[in-house]
């Protein structure tokens, strides 16, 4: 079969598309359907991190309205040069351990909560479902260095050099939180990932 | 490695199967010397087993409706007075549909903007059961895609080449965009295709990239493959979910025919599906969809 012309995929780059681009210079210029736009694309990507940094709902509603309150007044300040996606993660990080500090405590689910599990009718997705909860809340258990580049990499789907990018640590860093962070679960939960 | 020639540093991405081959080997070569290092290993892949269970959460109506409201009383910098107007309509949608009295409709003043189509119109569930072997294949060929190693017999950067060529090929259709919308820009790049036996099945793969990930598209004949996912019609649009090491697999029965898509894009992997979907609101209920009991 003769084939065409090569297709040429864009090779990785550290900065904004041009349709990126145009879109957050709209945005600045108070676009509202630009503004929609970005909102609708993110929304679900900065509340799912923000839900499993906390641990919490209502915490994550409540820096998914400050990351986006942010973004409103400060879009006009996002340089040209840098992954727009590297930015909101790094200002949703930032948002969630900036609360963090000021509330001073932990608040872990009820074990009720059903924030993580949707709700199931077979039994083997009520088992599923339980584990996500139950390693949902030992994940927002750790410590913010090992919490922080687990979620980005597993909820997230970050890469070493996008979670670097976002935290300003080292991909070696990057690996060894990581490795941490598993190693710590690993532990904690060891028997529940043994179960068949 | 550390000084003293410890992995812990590297375990992460030995378990999840990233590392250099190199640095694998350095791995592999020390754990059965190391009795801590092969019990964070084992801590490690327990871990890295549970991790991979973490899935993106839906953001709940009442909590978007609240952010929205929260927008509506504040605006950018420079601003006109339309914009404010916008936003306090939209919050005052956002209220009257979390109250149940109104479909949130986000829409400006002048043009129409995309509301989702509604959620039950695709039913995304997750599989319980083992993988088919038409999914294994799709698997297969995002692992070779992935690595690089998959053989195309079209090179093609063209969606109707690659349909045409889809069709004269094996009699199927690809319903590839011919025309992508702007906020795509060079994010989408097709790669080409190839034809392939799924025991004895004939199936089309189609490679391409999206934000410079590889995704991996099978379809054949429904009437070939036994264990398909239902078929689209007026009962709604199911889509099966799988989460696996090699990737995330949608796969779908519609029009007559079967298609697994594979993928490591985030979520899902539902943007994936936007090669071919570039209407607004059908990208909106794509970009939306979440896991249905």
């Amino acid at each position: 079969m003769m084939g065409a012309s090569l297709a040429m995929a864009r090779p990785p780059s550290d900065v904004a598309t041009d349709a990126q681009a145009a879109l957050l210079e709209a945005c600045a210029r108070g676009d509202r359907e630009a503004f929609a736009s970005l909102f609708e694309a993110w929304k679900g990507r900065v509340y799912s991190l923000a839900l499993h940094l906390s641990g919490e709902p209502a915490e994550a509603a409540d820096v998914t309205q400050e990351v986006f309150l942010k973004l409103l007044t400060r879009v006009g300040q996002f340089r040209a040069d840098a992954r727009f996606s590297t930015w909101l993660h790094r200002v949703t990080v930032n948002t969630h351990l900036d609360r963090r500090r000021a509330r001073r405590r932990f608040v872990a689910l009820e074990p009720g909560d059903r924030a993580f599990a949707a709700a199931a009718s077979q039994e083997g997705a009520l088992e599923r479902a339980e584990t996500r909860r139950v390693v949902a809340l030992a994940v927002a258990r750790l410590g913010p260095k090992l919490r922080v580049p687990l979620v980005l990499r597993y909820v997230s789907d970050l890469s070493y050099d996008e979670i670097a990018a976002v935290l300003g640590v080292s991909v070696g860093t990057v690996g060894s939180r990581l490795s941490r962070a598993l190693s710590a679960l690993g532990r904690e939960l060891g028997a529940l990932g043994e179960r068949p | 490695m550390t000084l003293f020639g410890h992995v812990d540093s590297s375990l992460a991405a030995y378990v999840e199967g990233t590392l250099d081959d190199a640095t694998a080997q350095r791995v592999r070569a020390h754990l059965p010397s190391c009795e801590r290092c092969r019990a964070l290993e084992t801590e490690t892949r327990l871990g890295h087993g549970l991790a991979a269970q973490l899935a993106p959460a839906p953001m709940p109506e009442a909590a978007e409706a609240a952010v929205r409201q929260a927008l509506a009383s504040a605006t950018p910098r420079g601003t006109s007075s339309p914009a404010r107007l916008f936003w306090r309509w939209a919050a005052a949608a956002a209220s009257l549909a979390a109250a149940g009295l109104a479909v949130v409709l986000f829409r400006a003043p002048k043009a129409e903007a995309p509301s989702p189509l509604p959620h039950r119109d695709v039913v995304l569930r997750e599989a319980d059961a083992a993988p088919t072997r038409f999914e294994a294949s799709a698997l297969e060929l995002h692992a070779q895609h992935a690595s690089g190693t998959l053989a195309l017999e079209l090179r093609s950067d063209s969606p109707d080449e690659l349909k045409a060529w889809a069709a004269r090929t094996a009699g199927l259709g690809v319903n590839l965009a011919s025309q992508r919308p702007p906020e795509d820009g060079a994010s989408f790049a097709l790669e080409g295709g190839r034809e392939l036996r799924v025991e004895g099945v004939r199936a089309i793969a189609v490679a391409y990239r999206i934000d410079d990930r590889p995704v991996t598209l099978i379809t054949a004949s429904a009437s070939d493959v036994g264990d398909r996912p239902p078929a689209w019609g007026d009962a709604g649009k199911s889509v099966s979910f799988r989460r696996t090491p090699t990737g995330k697999l949608l796969t779908w029965t519609n029009s007559g025919q079967v298609y697994a898509l594979v993928s490591d894009l985030p979520g899902f992997g539902q943007r994936a599906c936007l090669l071919c979907h570039t209407q607004k609101q059908r990208r909106a209920t794509i970009q939306a969809l979440g896991l249905t009991p």
